[in-house]
């Protein structure tokens, strides 16, 4: 079995550069997937994932292609450059980091330059301390932060959802900046890395990142407003009321697919086509199967429900902008 | 310490069937054949490894990517020999002593000594891992910031170290180097030195300003001459000779364990893996009875960084395999072998698939062998560049550069990035400013910046912190006594000989 | 003009090594700018922890290496030896010829095409560098791109911006 696919693999590869003759329609040849990302991250797994499932819906190989830089600011600046014409697709977390880079990084776009197809895999952060810290509940840690101000640090991720939500939650509490020691990382993975080390105290961050170093930590809290399977813990305004706040959910990264918005203004049966190919992959029972072994999701909620979801985080993300400002 | 019985399931799994070691081959000619080539990079060999894995099962994957690396690791070193172009920051160090062996002719020991220390260091590392993957692992994990901050400081004494025949001036290239490195964003978002390119936000791209650095100032230089090597009779590819360099590899064998283990333990560190032949060509240097003959074509030079640089890649994967948690580039792109397979990473990994993670640890031992092999065939072929004109391998080289720059991100960041610093380097060379210093405060720029910020940040501006990190306080004394012992040890006659030399 | 001139100041002679001083002098330069634009991009420690220390210190540097390339000349002593190795004659035109071309492909192969651009630098710098056998002249810049392209294009994947062969390109 493993002779023939592989057999199978040298094949496609030649073959992914013959265009069959009858090919008359978007689209007639490979399309990229851009993911302005790192090669690891789950953008880029999950584009990997598409790369395996896809090309069966849509009749033409799908190839990924990673531009990290800048929280993002790179890849996308390039994707915008590419003709909108429907051969280079962007997926990408597109909220936070779309509206931290046009409100923060003084990107060149808008929201407007964009369509967002479908905000299918969303994320929610989680409060985590690493295992050999007193604190058991998020309570404890919170009177902590109080008692010693200045004293307990915290990891995060430059620009993410997690940092702001790390400053809307001190904010929110009435502690300054300077109550918590800051330690800044330069992307989601070297900040695990070090609270699995032990090396901050606390951290704010992505819930599904948090399974790669479950056993050198400790949840506390989630910043949704239900309980969640997979952490016993409550959801964090519910621990809140007892200091009389609450702080704004944000919603985790927000995996979606991206077109430029030209593309489906000039070219909208092209653009139908890929939806429809994409919802055969989503619907496809194999993919769904991997998509779960991987621990991501695949949900449709359709284009409009998901410009209202990055709206709405955008103009969240605006008010506490100047919270996480150099 | 090994699990025997989970060492049992993998010999019967490697043994059992032909199938993993299908893919062993391919990869690390796919590794070697990329990183030869002067300009690319392992993204590229990236871009036709990664859409193969999915047609393989979990622990060919893994072995395929392990051979890749493998084979990438002594690839970079070919073109730093021939043609003092390294193939990546990992090959620097090779260049120091390897180049001036190829251009006395020697250049058939020289790529033997690189590839016999390669084995060697990629075998001790495995041999590490087999045996203590664990608590190596476990160790790793406590080593932070403040950790990497001493280790910095230890790169950066290499500047001194390099400074060439002016102090004054290789000091100012390293310094210039490291203001270099710090170029882009600022990881509070605060851009520096960009002039507003987007381009620049990521930093200044470390492998064309390589390239640039070392090979077109080099290049332009060699421009009078007719070849490489001056003596015709030289001029061959010889495969007695290069055997002749692999023997003499274990006629150091101090020189060579000391870097394996060097490499291993810097490895261990995020980002460790691109200083670790330049920590150790200067630990190989300090520690000899004649540093003078480093940078001439001393085999102890490509000795100390070769098998550095083979053996930090085991030193990431320890973090990887017992932890499943990746720490750099090479252990991210095993991640998504894992999620292309279904399994997640995490300490969860090494006590469900204890036998897959002894399997690759066993692979590539036996890889080893195979690199030799391959890897003695390439340095055959490779070889003959010496026989080709000047006059036709510098545009050769220059453009290939050019074009490898450019597909790197696909725009002209890396292609101007490789010109402009051409031109400087060939002015640093014909001021008499090292080269090599300004290249290491590049590499060193942004992971000194990061490591000074996160332990200040760490700290909260209380300098007693650092007692409580005692790991990096024994670095540090380390680093302060291998500085302060040669002036302890030869005493006052040898010191006021010393300072003899120019200071500016 | 020499390039170490000559000035006399109060019965001193003074030579200055000009193109060193300039060198040195853009430099430090670079690194001053670079300083006051990281300040202003952010004035805190976090930015600046590094920057600050070692902008310091190439200043510092600069002055110790600037004052080197200043000698007085003692009266009786003929100018010290040029401290470099003079450039053999016509290699100065060679070297720059060298760096303009590159820089001229840099620019133009993105816009022109990297298949004719390589062709045309390739030509030009065998041109340049003195080889006058038509047949390597013809077939090494066209084996050049129709390999390398080749393999960039199909095996590599990389979207390259080609004038006269189909590709992906951007």
């Amino acid at each position: 079995m493993q002779r023939r696919q592989l057999l199978t693999a040298a094949a496609a590869l030649a073959a992914s550069h013959v265009v069959p003759a009858h090919a008359a329609s978007w689209p007639r040849r490979p399309v990229t997937i851009l993911v302005p990302f790192d090669v690891g991250g789950s953008a880029d797994r999950l584009a990997r994932g598409f790369a395996q499932y896809m090309p069966k819906y849509l009749s033409q190989p799908l190839t990924v292609v990673d531009r990290a830089g800048a929280g993002g600011l790179i890849g996308t600046t390039w994707f915008l450059q590419q003709p909108a014409d429907g051969y280079t697709v962007m997926l990408t977390p597109a909220t936070p980091f779309i509206p931290v880079n046009i409100l923060v990084t003084h990107a060149h776009y808008t929201l407007d330059s964009f369509t967002f197809v479908n905000a299918q895999w969303v994320d929610y952060t989680i409060l985590l301390v690493p295992k050999d810290r007193p604190w058991k509940t998020a309570a404890e840690l919170i009177d902590a932060i109080r008692a010693a101000p200045g004293k307990i640090s915290t990891g995060v991720d430059f620009g993410s959802v997690g940092h702001i939500t790390t400053m809307a939650l001190l904010d929110a509490l009435g502690l300054g900046p300077d109550a918590v020691r800051i330690v800044t990382f330069d992307g989601a993975g070297a900040m695990r890395t070090a609270l699995a080390g032990g090396q901050v105290d606390f951290n704010i961050g992505q819930a599904e990142g948090a399974a790669f170093i479950s056993g050198f930590v400790r949840p506390l809290a989630v910043f949704l407003d239900h309980r969640v399977p997979d952490y016993d813990v409550p959801p964090i305004n519910d621990v809140l009321k007892a200091y009389h706040v609450s702080v704004p959910l944000i919603n985790g990264s927000v995996r979606t697919f991206v077109f430029p918005a030209a593309f489906k203004a000039k070219h909208p049966d092209d653009y139908a086509t890929f939806v429809a190919a994409y919802r055969a992959t989503l619907d496809d029972p194999a993919f769904q199967k991997w998509l779960h072994d991987n621990q991501m999701a695949g949900d449709w909620v359709g284009e409009e429900r998901t410009a209202a979801i990055i709206r709405a985080n955008y103009d969240g993300l605006e008010k506490y902008k100047n919270l996480i400002k150099p | 310490m090994i699990d025997v019985h989970a060492l049992a399931a993998a010999v019967h799994l490697l043994g059992g069937s032909w199938q993993p070691w299908l893919v062993v081959l391919p990869g690390i000619l796919i590794g070697l054949a990329v990183h030869a080539v002067p300009g690319l990079t392992t993204s590229m060999a990236l871009a036709i490894c990664l859409p193969l894995i999915p047609y393989m099962d979990f622990l060919q994957a893994l072995i395929f990517m392990t051979a890749m690396y493998a084979g990438a690791l002594f690839g970079v070193a070919i073109p730093a020999i021939l043609l003092n172009v390294p193939g990546s920051a990992a090959a620097v160090g090779t260049t120091f002593d390897g180049f001036p062996m190829a251009q006395a002719g020697r250049h058939n020991e020289a790529l033997g000594l690189a590839l016999a220390a390669s084995c060697v260091g990629q075998v001790i590392a495995y041999l590490l891992l087999l045996c203590l993957a664990q608590p190596i692992a476990a160790f790793a994990i406590r080593l932070g910031p403040p950790e990497m901050l001493m280790v910095s400081l230890w790169g950066i004494t290499l500047i001194a170290r390099l400074r060439g025949r002016h102090m004054a001036r290789g000091l100012l290239a390293g310094v210039f180097g490291l203001l270099l490195g710090t170029v882009g964003l600022s990881v509070r978002g605060a851009a520096r030195g960009t002039f507003g390119f987007d381009l620049l936000l990521d930093g200044i791209p470390t492998v064309p300003a390589i390239v640039g650095l070392f090979a077109a100032a080099e290049l332009f230089n060699l421009v009078g001459r007719e070849y490489i090597v001056d003596d015709r009779t030289r001029r061959q590819v010889n495969a007695g000779r290069i055997l002749a360099g692999m023997r003499e590899t274990f006629r150091h064998p101090g020189t060579l364990l000391r870097g394996a283990l060097l490499g291993s333990g810097i490895g261990i560190l995020p980002g460790g893996h691109a200083i670790a032949n330049l920590l150790s060509y200067s630990e190989a240097r300090r520690a000899a009875k004649d540093p003078e003959r480093f940078g001439t074509g001393d085999p102890r030079g490509i000795i100390a960084a070769e098998s550095a640089n083979a053996s930090s890649e085991g030193g990431s994967m320890a973090t990887l395999l017992a932890l499943g948690i990746p720490t750099g580039g090479a252990t991210a792109v095993m991640l998504v072998a894992f999620g292309m397979h279904n399994i997640t990473g995490g300490p969860a990994f090494m006590r469900d698939h204890a036998d897959i993670v002894y399997a690759v640890i066993l692979s590539s031992l036996a890889q080893v062998v195979l690199l030799a092999a391959a890897g003695f065939g390439f340095i055959f072929i490779a070889g003959f560049v010496v026989k080709v004109r000047l006059r036709l391998l510098v545009p050769i080289v220059l453009a290939l550069a050019v074009i490898g720059s450019y597909a790197l991100a696909q725009n002209l960041a890396g292609p101007i990035t490789l010109a402009a610093f051409a031109v400087i380097g060939w002015l640093m060379q014909r001021f008499d400013y090292p080269v090599a210093a300004a290249v290491v405060g590049l590499l060193l720029g942004r992971l000194t910046e990061g490591a000074l910020l996160r332990t200040y940040q760490m700290s909260g501006g209380d300098i007693g912190f650092l007692l409580t990190r005692p790991i990096a306080l024994a670095i540090l004394l380390l680093l302060i006594g291998s500085i302060a012992l040669p002036y302890l040890r030869r005493g006052r006659p040898r010191l006021l000989e010393k300072r003899q030399g120019r200071i500016v | 003009m020499p390039s170490r001139p000559q000035l006399t100041i109060g019965g001193r002679t003074i030579a200055v090594d000009l193109p060193h001083l300039a060198f040195v002098t853009a430099i430090a330069a670079w690194c001053a700018w670079f300083c006051q634009d990281a300040w202003r991009a952010q004035k805190g420690v976090e930015n600046l922890i590094l920057i600050v220390p070692a902008s310091a210190m190439a200043m510092i540097l600069y002055i110790v290496v600037a004052a080197s390339c200043i000698h007085i000349v003692p009266p009786q002593d003929h100018p010290p030896a040029a401290p470099r190795r003079p450039l053999a004659p016509g290699m100065a035109s060679k070297i720059i010829g060298t760096m303009a071309l590159l820089a001229a492909y840099v620019v133009c192969a993105p816009l022109f095409g990297f298949d004719v651009a390589s062709f045309i630098y390739i030509l030009t710098m065998l041109l340049l560098l003195g080889e006058r056998r038509i047949l390597v002249l013809v077939l090494v810049p066209a084996l050049f791109c129709a390999i390398v392209i080749y393999c960039f294009n199909t095996l590599l994947a990389t979207p390259l911006p080609l004038l006269l062969f189909p590709g992906d390109a951007a």
